[in-house]
Protein backbone atom coordinates (compact mmCIF):
# COMPACT_ATOMS: atom_id res chain seq x y z
CA UNK A 1 0.00 0.00 0.00
CA UNK A 2 2.98 2.01 0.68
CA UNK A 3 4.21 1.75 -2.71
CA UNK A 4 1.05 2.67 -4.21
CA UNK A 5 1.34 6.02 -2.02
CA UNK A 6 5.03 6.10 -3.22
CA UNK A 7 4.17 6.04 -6.89
CA UNK A 8 0.95 8.05 -6.91
CA UNK A 9 3.29 10.97 -5.21
CA UNK A 10 5.92 10.73 -7.68
CA UNK A 11 3.46 10.68 -10.55
CA UNK A 12 2.01 14.29 -8.58
CA UNK A 13 5.25 15.63 -8.54
CA UNK A 14 6.17 14.74 -12.35
CA UNK A 15 2.71 15.61 -13.51
CA UNK A 16 2.65 18.63 -11.82
CA UNK A 17 5.59 19.87 -13.98
CA UNK A 18 4.10 18.48 -17.33
CA UNK A 19 1.16 20.62 -16.16
CA UNK A 20 3.14 23.67 -15.11
CA UNK A 21 4.42 23.55 -18.77
CA UNK A 22 1.21 22.47 -20.89
CA UNK A 23 -0.40 25.73 -19.15
CA UNK A 24 1.94 27.66 -21.65
CA UNK A 25 0.40 26.01 -24.52
CA UNK A 26 -3.16 27.69 -23.85
CA UNK A 27 -2.56 31.15 -24.22
CA UNK A 28 -0.75 31.35 -27.57
CA UNK A 29 -3.16 28.77 -29.02
CA UNK A 30 -6.03 30.75 -27.57
CA UNK A 31 -5.07 33.58 -29.24
CA UNK A 32 -3.59 32.55 -32.43
CA UNK A 33 -4.11 28.98 -33.17
CA UNK A 34 -0.18 28.55 -32.91
CA UNK A 35 1.12 25.63 -31.32
CA UNK A 36 4.82 27.32 -29.84
CA UNK A 37 7.08 24.83 -29.29
CA UNK A 38 9.37 27.79 -28.33
CA UNK A 39 7.29 27.45 -24.58
CA UNK A 40 10.21 24.62 -23.48
CA UNK A 41 12.78 27.16 -24.25
CA UNK A 42 10.97 29.35 -22.27
CA UNK A 43 10.83 27.31 -19.32
CA UNK A 44 14.72 26.77 -19.83
CA UNK A 45 15.18 30.51 -20.15
CA UNK A 46 13.58 31.02 -16.58
CA UNK A 47 15.67 28.57 -14.40
CA UNK A 48 18.85 29.14 -16.43
CA UNK A 49 18.76 32.87 -15.92
CA UNK A 50 17.79 32.54 -12.44
CA UNK A 51 20.60 29.99 -11.50
CA UNK A 52 22.96 32.87 -13.61
CA UNK A 53 21.79 36.06 -11.79
CA UNK A 54 22.22 34.13 -9.03
CA UNK A 55 25.76 33.04 -9.03
CA UNK A 56 26.49 36.72 -10.15
CA UNK A 57 25.28 37.69 -6.77
CA UNK A 58 22.01 38.89 -7.38
CA UNK A 59 19.59 38.16 -4.49
CA UNK A 60 17.15 35.28 -5.34
CA UNK A 61 13.95 36.77 -5.62
CA UNK A 62 15.05 39.49 -7.50
CA UNK A 63 16.94 36.97 -9.50
CA UNK A 64 13.64 35.50 -10.66
CA UNK A 65 12.19 38.69 -11.18
CA UNK A 66 14.50 39.70 -13.58
CA UNK A 67 14.25 36.04 -15.48
CA UNK A 68 10.28 36.57 -15.64
CA UNK A 69 11.14 39.71 -17.41
CA UNK A 70 13.85 39.41 -19.51
CA UNK A 71 11.72 35.80 -21.08
CA UNK A 72 8.67 37.96 -21.28
CA UNK A 73 10.97 40.09 -23.51
CA UNK A 74 11.92 37.03 -25.44
CA UNK A 75 8.34 35.85 -25.92
CA UNK A 76 7.29 39.08 -27.12
CA UNK A 77 11.00 39.52 -29.77
CA UNK A 78 9.48 36.11 -30.83
CA UNK A 79 5.95 37.01 -31.62
CA UNK A 80 7.43 40.27 -33.35
CA UNK A 81 10.13 39.14 -35.18
CA UNK A 82 9.24 35.85 -35.82
CA UNK A 83 5.83 35.34 -36.45
CA UNK A 84 4.37 38.44 -36.77
CA UNK A 85 6.30 39.28 -40.48
CA UNK A 86 4.74 35.55 -41.65
CA UNK A 87 1.35 36.28 -40.37
CA UNK A 88 -0.31 35.22 -43.61
CA UNK A 89 1.54 32.01 -43.99
CA UNK A 90 -0.27 28.99 -42.53
CA UNK A 91 -0.14 27.39 -39.14
CA UNK A 92 2.40 24.95 -40.10
CA UNK A 93 4.36 27.03 -41.69
CA UNK A 94 4.33 29.35 -38.14
CA UNK A 95 4.61 26.19 -36.21
CA UNK A 96 8.08 25.50 -37.68
CA UNK A 97 8.82 29.12 -37.34
CA UNK A 98 8.50 28.38 -33.73
CA UNK A 99 10.61 25.08 -33.86
CA UNK A 100 13.55 27.26 -35.34
CA UNK A 101 13.33 29.85 -33.00
CA UNK A 102 13.32 26.86 -30.26
CA UNK A 103 16.84 25.42 -31.67
CA UNK A 104 18.12 29.43 -32.09
CA UNK A 105 17.47 30.52 -28.37
CA UNK A 106 19.08 26.48 -27.43
CA UNK A 107 22.16 27.39 -29.61
CA UNK A 108 21.97 30.85 -27.68
CA UNK A 109 21.68 30.11 -24.04
CA UNK A 110 24.79 27.13 -25.08
CA UNK A 111 26.76 30.60 -25.56
CA UNK A 112 25.45 33.16 -22.81
CA UNK A 113 25.42 30.34 -20.42
CA UNK A 114 27.00 27.26 -20.14
CA UNK A 115 26.23 23.65 -21.02
CA UNK A 116 26.38 22.10 -17.82
CA UNK A 117 23.43 21.08 -14.80
CA UNK A 118 22.15 23.72 -12.20
CA UNK A 119 20.07 23.65 -9.18
CA UNK A 120 18.04 25.92 -7.74
CA UNK A 121 17.19 25.33 -4.02
CA UNK A 122 13.98 24.62 -3.17
CA UNK A 123 11.63 27.02 -1.49
CA UNK A 124 10.54 24.90 1.91
CA UNK A 125 13.80 23.23 1.95
CA UNK A 126 15.00 19.59 1.03
CA UNK A 127 13.78 17.28 3.32
CA UNK A 128 10.76 15.68 2.19
CA UNK A 129 7.89 15.14 3.91
CA UNK A 130 6.60 11.49 4.79
CA UNK A 131 3.49 10.33 4.79
CA UNK A 132 1.93 6.86 5.19
CA UNK A 133 5.19 5.83 4.34
CA UNK A 134 5.80 7.46 1.39
CA UNK A 135 7.79 10.50 0.89
CA UNK A 136 6.86 13.54 -1.64
CA UNK A 137 9.13 16.90 -1.98
CA UNK A 138 7.55 20.14 -0.24
CA UNK A 139 8.83 21.86 -4.12
CA UNK A 140 6.02 19.00 -5.61
CA UNK A 141 3.36 21.03 -3.98
CA UNK A 142 4.87 24.05 -5.00
CA UNK A 143 4.38 23.26 -8.51
CA UNK A 144 0.84 21.92 -8.03
CA UNK A 145 -0.03 25.00 -5.94
CA UNK A 146 1.78 27.25 -8.61
CA UNK A 147 -0.19 25.56 -11.45
CA UNK A 148 -3.49 25.81 -9.72
CA UNK A 149 -2.96 29.46 -9.10
CA UNK A 150 -1.91 30.21 -12.97
CA UNK A 151 -5.37 27.96 -14.01
CA UNK A 152 -7.08 29.58 -11.46
CA UNK A 153 -5.67 33.26 -12.95
CA UNK A 154 -6.43 32.64 -16.77
CA UNK A 155 -10.41 31.82 -15.79
CA UNK A 156 -10.58 34.59 -14.04
CA UNK A 157 -8.88 36.32 -16.69
CA UNK A 158 -10.75 35.02 -19.76
CA UNK A 159 -14.03 35.12 -17.95
CA UNK A 160 -14.28 38.58 -16.11
CA UNK A 161 -12.36 41.10 -17.72
CA UNK A 162 -12.99 42.35 -21.18
CA UNK A 163 -8.92 41.94 -22.42
CA UNK A 164 -9.90 38.05 -21.72
CA UNK A 165 -12.99 38.34 -24.18
CA UNK A 166 -10.98 40.10 -27.10
CA UNK A 167 -8.44 36.91 -26.97
CA UNK A 168 -11.07 34.88 -27.41
CA UNK A 169 -12.26 36.84 -29.70
CA UNK A 170 -9.39 36.79 -32.00
CA UNK A 171 -8.77 33.29 -31.86
CA UNK A 172 -13.02 33.10 -32.96
CA UNK A 173 -11.95 35.09 -36.22
CA UNK A 174 -9.48 37.20 -36.64
CA UNK A 175 -11.11 39.78 -38.95
CA UNK A 176 -14.14 40.23 -36.93
CA UNK A 177 -11.96 40.67 -34.21
CA UNK A 178 -10.26 43.31 -36.29
CA UNK A 179 -13.74 44.96 -37.68
CA UNK A 180 -15.00 45.62 -33.85
CA UNK A 181 -11.96 47.25 -33.53
CA UNK A 182 -9.82 44.45 -31.40
CA UNK A 183 -6.21 45.05 -31.98
CA UNK A 184 -5.51 41.61 -32.93
CA UNK A 185 -1.51 42.28 -33.02
CA UNK A 186 -1.32 43.86 -29.96
CA UNK A 187 -3.69 40.86 -28.25
CA UNK A 188 -1.27 38.17 -29.62
CA UNK A 189 1.71 39.97 -28.59
CA UNK A 190 -0.01 40.09 -25.03
CA UNK A 191 -0.87 36.40 -25.33
CA UNK A 192 2.99 35.51 -26.15
CA UNK A 193 4.17 37.65 -23.15
CA UNK A 194 2.29 36.12 -20.60
CA UNK A 195 3.04 32.58 -21.82
CA UNK A 196 6.92 33.61 -22.04
CA UNK A 197 6.15 34.31 -18.15
CA UNK A 198 3.96 31.43 -17.31
CA UNK A 199 6.91 29.43 -18.89
CA UNK A 200 9.59 31.32 -17.01
CA UNK A 201 7.55 30.82 -13.70
CA UNK A 202 7.31 26.88 -14.10
CA UNK A 203 11.17 26.83 -15.31
CA UNK A 204 11.91 29.02 -11.66
CA UNK A 205 9.51 26.34 -9.70
CA UNK A 206 10.55 22.65 -11.30
CA UNK A 207 14.50 23.97 -11.30
CA UNK A 208 14.62 22.71 -7.46
CA UNK A 209 13.19 19.25 -8.99
CA UNK A 210 14.38 18.44 -12.18
CA UNK A 211 17.67 20.41 -12.46
CA UNK A 212 18.20 22.77 -15.47
CA UNK A 213 20.51 23.10 -18.19
CA UNK A 214 20.72 24.39 -21.71
CA UNK A 215 18.83 21.84 -23.45
CA UNK A 216 16.03 20.63 -21.03
CA UNK A 217 13.38 22.94 -22.90
CA UNK A 218 13.64 19.89 -25.87
CA UNK A 219 11.89 17.08 -23.84
CA UNK A 220 9.79 19.47 -21.43
CA UNK A 221 8.07 20.74 -24.23
CA UNK A 222 7.01 17.81 -26.27
CA UNK A 223 6.16 16.20 -22.83
CA UNK A 224 4.06 18.94 -22.02
CA UNK A 225 2.02 19.45 -25.67
CA UNK A 226 1.35 16.18 -25.49
CA UNK A 227 -0.69 16.98 -21.46
CA UNK A 228 -1.82 19.78 -23.54
CA UNK A 229 -3.37 18.16 -26.44
CA UNK A 230 -4.43 15.13 -24.29
CA UNK A 231 -6.51 17.66 -21.80
CA UNK A 232 -8.10 19.39 -24.69
CA UNK A 233 -5.54 21.73 -26.50
CA UNK A 234 -6.64 25.62 -25.67
CA UNK A 235 -8.27 24.87 -21.88
CA UNK A 236 -5.82 25.47 -18.93
CA UNK A 237 -7.87 23.00 -16.82
CA UNK A 238 -7.52 20.41 -19.32
CA UNK A 239 -3.72 21.33 -19.50
CA UNK A 240 -3.24 20.62 -15.74
CA UNK A 241 -5.56 17.52 -15.81
CA UNK A 242 -3.77 16.23 -18.82
CA UNK A 243 -0.36 16.50 -17.16
CA UNK A 244 -1.29 14.92 -13.78
CA UNK A 245 -2.75 12.32 -15.93
CA UNK A 246 0.46 11.96 -18.02
CA UNK A 247 3.23 11.54 -15.15
CA UNK A 248 0.87 9.77 -12.92
CA UNK A 249 0.74 6.82 -15.90
CA UNK A 250 4.44 7.14 -16.22
CA UNK A 251 4.95 6.38 -12.60
CA UNK A 252 2.36 3.74 -12.15
CA UNK A 253 4.04 2.13 -15.35
CA UNK A 254 7.52 2.50 -14.36
CA UNK A 255 5.94 1.08 -10.89
CA UNK A 256 3.93 -1.97 -11.89
CA UNK A 257 5.11 -2.65 -15.39
CA UNK A 258 8.58 -1.79 -16.73
CA UNK A 259 10.98 1.43 -16.40
CA UNK A 260 11.69 1.14 -19.84
CA UNK A 261 8.65 1.50 -21.06
CA UNK A 262 7.10 4.02 -18.81
CA UNK A 263 7.60 6.74 -21.75
CA UNK A 264 5.94 4.18 -24.35
CA UNK A 265 2.81 3.87 -22.52
CA UNK A 266 2.40 7.10 -21.65
CA UNK A 267 2.51 7.67 -25.46
CA UNK A 268 0.06 4.96 -26.41
CA UNK A 269 -2.52 6.10 -24.26
CA UNK A 270 -2.50 9.69 -25.41
CA UNK A 271 -2.51 7.98 -28.83
CA UNK A 272 -5.85 5.78 -27.85
CA UNK A 273 -7.51 9.07 -26.64
CA UNK A 274 -6.85 11.11 -29.42
CA UNK A 275 -7.96 8.77 -31.60
CA UNK A 276 -11.35 8.11 -29.76
CA UNK A 277 -11.57 11.73 -28.72
CA UNK A 278 -9.15 14.29 -30.94
CA UNK A 279 -10.25 17.20 -29.46
CA UNK A 280 -8.65 16.13 -26.43
CA UNK A 281 -10.74 15.76 -22.52
CA UNK A 282 -11.68 19.17 -21.79
CA UNK A 283 -11.18 20.28 -25.43
CA UNK A 284 -14.07 22.57 -27.37
CA UNK A 285 -15.13 20.77 -30.32
CA UNK A 286 -14.70 22.06 -33.42
CA UNK A 287 -17.74 22.71 -35.51
CA UNK A 288 -17.91 24.23 -38.80
CA UNK A 289 -20.89 25.67 -40.51
CA UNK A 290 -21.60 24.82 -43.88
CA UNK B 1 36.60 -2.09 -15.91
CA UNK B 2 34.85 0.13 -13.59
CA UNK B 3 31.95 -2.75 -12.72
CA UNK B 4 35.17 -5.01 -11.60
CA UNK B 5 36.44 -2.26 -9.26
CA UNK B 6 32.85 -1.79 -7.59
CA UNK B 7 32.46 -5.65 -7.43
CA UNK B 8 36.02 -5.88 -6.02
CA UNK B 9 34.88 -3.38 -3.28
CA UNK B 10 31.48 -4.82 -2.91
CA UNK B 11 33.33 -8.50 -2.08
CA UNK B 12 36.00 -6.64 0.64
CA UNK B 13 32.54 -5.64 2.27
CA UNK B 14 30.94 -9.27 2.05
CA UNK B 15 28.04 -7.67 -0.23
CA UNK B 16 27.15 -10.27 -2.66
CA UNK B 17 23.57 -9.37 -3.59
CA UNK B 18 22.83 -5.86 -5.87
CA UNK B 19 20.22 -3.98 -7.53
CA UNK B 20 21.34 -1.85 -10.52
CA UNK B 21 19.24 1.05 -11.50
CA UNK B 22 21.18 2.60 -14.91
CA UNK B 23 20.47 5.41 -17.54
CA UNK B 24 19.41 4.48 -21.16
CA UNK B 25 21.48 6.55 -22.32
CA UNK B 26 24.56 5.16 -24.37
CA UNK B 27 27.32 5.58 -21.83
CA UNK B 28 24.50 4.03 -18.77
CA UNK B 29 23.78 0.99 -20.88
CA UNK B 30 27.06 0.09 -22.15
CA UNK B 31 28.52 -0.01 -18.61
CA UNK B 32 25.41 -1.59 -17.53
CA UNK B 33 25.92 -4.60 -20.08
CA UNK B 34 29.38 -4.68 -18.51
CA UNK B 35 28.55 -5.05 -15.43
CA UNK B 36 26.14 -7.88 -15.97
CA UNK B 37 28.84 -9.14 -18.13
CA UNK B 38 31.17 -9.64 -15.22
CA UNK B 39 29.15 -10.48 -12.20
CA UNK B 40 29.20 -13.78 -12.48
CA UNK B 41 33.08 -13.84 -12.64
CA UNK B 42 33.18 -11.73 -9.67
CA UNK B 43 30.35 -13.64 -7.55
CA UNK B 44 27.91 -11.05 -7.71
CA UNK B 45 24.00 -11.66 -8.34
CA UNK B 46 22.06 -8.78 -9.53
CA UNK B 47 18.94 -9.18 -7.93
CA UNK B 48 16.63 -6.50 -9.65
CA UNK B 49 17.26 -3.99 -12.44
CA UNK B 50 15.59 -0.81 -13.15
CA UNK B 51 15.95 1.59 -15.44
CA UNK B 52 15.50 5.29 -16.35
CA UNK B 53 15.67 7.73 -19.09
CA UNK B 54 18.26 10.19 -18.83
CA UNK B 55 16.12 13.53 -18.78
CA UNK B 56 13.53 11.54 -16.08
CA UNK B 57 13.27 14.18 -13.34
CA UNK B 58 11.96 11.35 -10.63
CA UNK B 59 12.83 8.30 -10.14
CA UNK B 60 11.42 7.47 -6.80
CA UNK B 61 8.65 4.12 -8.64
CA UNK B 62 11.83 2.61 -9.39
CA UNK B 63 13.95 3.15 -5.95
CA UNK B 64 10.53 2.14 -4.34
CA UNK B 65 10.88 -1.03 -6.25
CA UNK B 66 14.58 -2.08 -5.36
CA UNK B 67 13.85 -1.00 -1.88
CA UNK B 68 11.09 -3.60 -1.84
CA UNK B 69 12.72 -6.45 -3.36
CA UNK B 70 14.30 -8.79 -0.58
CA UNK B 71 17.64 -9.70 -0.49
CA UNK B 72 19.14 -6.81 -1.90
CA UNK B 73 22.57 -5.39 -0.43
CA UNK B 74 23.65 -2.64 -2.14
CA UNK B 75 22.42 -0.27 -5.51
CA UNK B 76 24.93 0.22 -8.51
CA UNK B 77 24.41 3.39 -10.62
CA UNK B 78 25.48 3.49 -13.83
CA UNK B 79 24.68 6.87 -15.50
CA UNK B 80 25.49 9.84 -16.46
CA UNK B 81 24.57 13.88 -16.38
CA UNK B 82 21.73 14.68 -14.52
CA UNK B 83 20.30 11.17 -13.63
CA UNK B 84 22.49 10.28 -10.95
CA UNK B 85 22.20 13.19 -9.37
CA UNK B 86 18.39 12.73 -9.07
CA UNK B 87 18.73 9.05 -8.33
CA UNK B 88 21.12 9.59 -5.21
CA UNK B 89 18.65 12.69 -4.11
CA UNK B 90 15.76 10.41 -4.22
CA UNK B 91 17.76 7.60 -2.76
CA UNK B 92 18.15 9.73 0.64
CA UNK B 93 14.41 10.94 0.51
CA UNK B 94 13.30 7.40 0.20
CA UNK B 95 15.50 7.18 2.72
CA UNK B 96 17.28 4.30 1.34
CA UNK B 97 20.06 3.46 3.83
CA UNK B 98 22.37 0.90 1.19
CA UNK B 99 25.12 1.36 0.13
CA UNK B 100 25.03 3.30 -2.77
CA UNK B 101 27.67 2.94 -5.39
CA UNK B 102 28.16 5.46 -8.55
CA UNK B 103 29.77 4.97 -11.62
CA UNK B 104 33.03 7.23 -12.74
CA UNK B 105 30.16 9.26 -15.10
CA UNK B 106 29.94 11.70 -12.10
CA UNK B 107 33.50 11.88 -11.27
CA UNK B 108 33.22 16.04 -11.03
CA UNK B 109 32.43 18.54 -8.32
CA UNK B 110 29.11 19.24 -10.10
CA UNK B 111 27.83 15.86 -9.01
CA UNK B 112 28.21 16.50 -5.37
CA UNK B 113 26.90 19.96 -6.12
CA UNK B 114 23.70 18.83 -7.43
CA UNK B 115 23.38 16.06 -5.17
CA UNK B 116 23.74 17.97 -2.06
CA UNK B 117 24.25 16.27 1.28
CA UNK B 118 22.36 13.33 -0.59
CA UNK B 119 26.27 11.91 -1.96
CA UNK B 120 27.64 11.31 1.58
CA UNK B 121 28.73 8.12 1.94
CA UNK B 122 28.04 7.66 -1.96
CA UNK B 123 31.17 5.20 -3.78
CA UNK B 124 32.64 5.55 -7.02
CA UNK B 125 35.51 4.16 -9.35
CA UNK B 126 37.73 7.14 -10.02
CA UNK B 127 40.42 7.81 -11.92
CA UNK B 128 43.50 9.18 -9.11
CA UNK B 129 43.37 13.06 -10.88
CA UNK B 130 40.22 13.59 -8.20
CA UNK B 131 42.34 13.19 -4.85
CA UNK B 132 45.83 14.09 -5.93
CA UNK B 133 46.25 16.01 -2.60
CA UNK B 134 45.30 12.72 -0.83
CA UNK B 135 47.48 10.16 -2.96
CA UNK B 136 50.59 8.62 -0.94
CA UNK B 137 53.77 10.25 -1.60
CA UNK B 138 55.06 7.18 -3.49
CA UNK B 139 51.91 7.19 -5.91
CA UNK B 140 53.45 7.52 -9.39
CA UNK B 141 51.16 9.26 -10.71
CA UNK B 142 51.27 11.89 -7.89
CA UNK B 143 53.87 14.38 -9.53
CA UNK B 144 51.45 14.24 -13.25
CA UNK B 145 48.17 15.09 -10.79
CA UNK B 146 48.94 17.30 -8.73
CA UNK B 147 50.87 19.69 -11.48
CA UNK B 148 47.69 18.95 -13.76
CA UNK B 149 45.44 20.07 -11.17
CA UNK B 150 47.67 22.92 -10.06
CA UNK B 151 47.47 24.33 -13.96
CA UNK B 152 44.13 23.69 -14.67
CA UNK B 153 42.92 25.46 -11.51
CA UNK B 154 45.52 28.57 -12.21
CA UNK B 155 43.83 28.38 -15.80
CA UNK B 156 39.98 27.93 -15.82
CA UNK B 157 39.53 28.92 -11.58
CA UNK B 158 37.04 26.05 -11.97
CA UNK B 159 37.61 22.17 -9.72
CA UNK B 160 39.05 19.96 -11.91
CA UNK B 161 36.82 16.82 -13.06
CA UNK B 162 38.24 13.55 -14.95
CA UNK B 163 36.86 14.46 -18.09
CA UNK B 164 39.36 16.92 -18.65
CA UNK B 165 41.91 14.67 -17.53
CA UNK B 166 41.17 12.22 -19.91
CA UNK B 167 41.41 14.65 -23.07
CA UNK B 168 44.69 15.73 -21.50
CA UNK B 169 45.63 12.01 -21.60
CA UNK B 170 44.84 11.35 -25.23
CA UNK B 171 46.14 14.29 -26.50
CA UNK B 172 49.90 13.66 -24.44
CA UNK B 173 49.86 10.31 -25.56
CA UNK B 174 49.04 11.60 -29.43
CA UNK B 175 51.88 14.78 -29.42
CA UNK B 176 53.85 11.69 -27.71
CA UNK B 177 53.31 9.43 -30.70
CA UNK B 178 54.10 11.71 -33.02
CA UNK B 179 57.34 12.69 -31.79
CA UNK B 180 58.51 8.93 -31.88
CA UNK B 181 57.31 8.50 -34.78
CA UNK B 182 58.62 11.90 -36.32
CA UNK B 183 55.96 12.35 -38.83
CA UNK B 184 52.14 12.72 -38.93
CA UNK B 185 51.95 10.33 -41.69
CA UNK B 186 48.56 8.17 -39.78
CA UNK B 187 49.31 4.57 -40.16
CA UNK B 188 52.86 5.67 -38.13
CA UNK B 189 51.86 6.99 -35.48
CA UNK B 190 49.06 4.86 -34.78
CA UNK B 191 51.78 2.26 -34.51
CA UNK B 192 53.65 4.52 -32.54
CA UNK B 193 50.65 4.64 -30.22
CA UNK B 194 50.24 1.18 -30.24
CA UNK B 195 53.61 1.12 -28.80
CA UNK B 196 53.22 3.34 -26.10
CA UNK B 197 54.08 2.04 -22.77
CA UNK B 198 54.47 3.23 -18.80
CA UNK B 199 52.65 6.34 -20.06
CA UNK B 200 51.63 7.98 -16.84
CA UNK B 201 48.52 10.41 -17.52
CA UNK B 202 45.74 11.49 -15.02
CA UNK B 203 43.79 8.76 -15.71
CA UNK B 204 46.40 5.95 -14.65
CA UNK B 205 49.39 4.38 -16.26
CA UNK B 206 48.89 3.43 -19.90
CA UNK B 207 50.07 0.44 -21.76
CA UNK B 208 48.81 -0.16 -25.30
CA UNK B 209 49.13 -3.09 -27.27
CA UNK B 210 47.77 -3.86 -30.69
CA UNK B 211 44.99 -5.62 -29.31
CA UNK B 212 44.35 -3.66 -26.96
CA UNK B 213 43.87 0.49 -27.07
CA UNK B 214 42.74 1.35 -23.78
CA UNK B 215 45.72 0.15 -21.98
CA UNK B 216 44.65 0.72 -18.64
CA UNK B 217 44.37 -2.01 -16.05
CA UNK B 218 42.32 -2.21 -12.39
CA UNK B 219 44.92 0.01 -10.96
CA UNK B 220 43.65 3.05 -13.13
CA UNK B 221 40.35 3.19 -10.99
CA UNK B 222 40.86 4.28 -7.44
CA UNK B 223 37.47 3.79 -5.18
CA UNK B 224 36.31 6.87 -3.62
CA UNK B 225 33.60 7.91 -1.33
CA UNK B 226 32.22 11.43 -1.13
CA UNK B 227 32.26 12.26 2.70
CA UNK B 228 31.98 16.01 3.86
CA UNK B 229 30.60 17.17 0.65
CA UNK B 230 34.68 15.81 -1.21
CA UNK B 231 36.22 13.50 -2.56
CA UNK B 232 38.30 10.72 -0.43
CA UNK B 233 40.40 7.92 -1.18
CA UNK B 234 38.73 4.51 0.38
CA UNK B 235 42.14 3.09 2.08
CA UNK B 236 43.82 0.33 0.16
CA UNK B 237 42.70 0.76 -2.90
Amino acid sequence: MAELLQFVFSGLTVGAIYALVALGFTLIYNASDIINFAQGEFVMLGGMTTVFMALAGVPLPLAALIAIIVTTGIGLALHRFAIEPARGASPVALIMITIGASVFLRGVAQIVFDKRFHSLPPLFGADSIQFGGAAILPQSLVVLAGATVIVILLWLFVERTLLGKAVIATAANRLAARLIGIDTRRIVDFSFAVSAAIGAIAGILVTPITLTSYDVGTLLALKGFAAAMLGGIGSPLGAVVGGILIGMIEALSAGYLSSSYKDAVAFLIILVVLVAMPQGLFGRVKVERV
Amino acid sequence: MACEKIFADLKTRKLTTIAMISGTDAFGKSMRDQCVAVAPKAGITIATEESYGPRDSDMTPQLTNIRNKAGVQAVVNPGFGQGPAIVTRNYQQLGIKLPLYQSHGVASKQFIELAGPAAEGVRLPAAALLIADKLPAKDPQKPVVVNYTRTYQQKSGQAVSTFGGHAYDGLMILVQAMQRAKSADKAKVRDEIEKTKGYIGTGGIVNMSPTDHMGLDLSAFHMLEIKGGDWTLVPGT
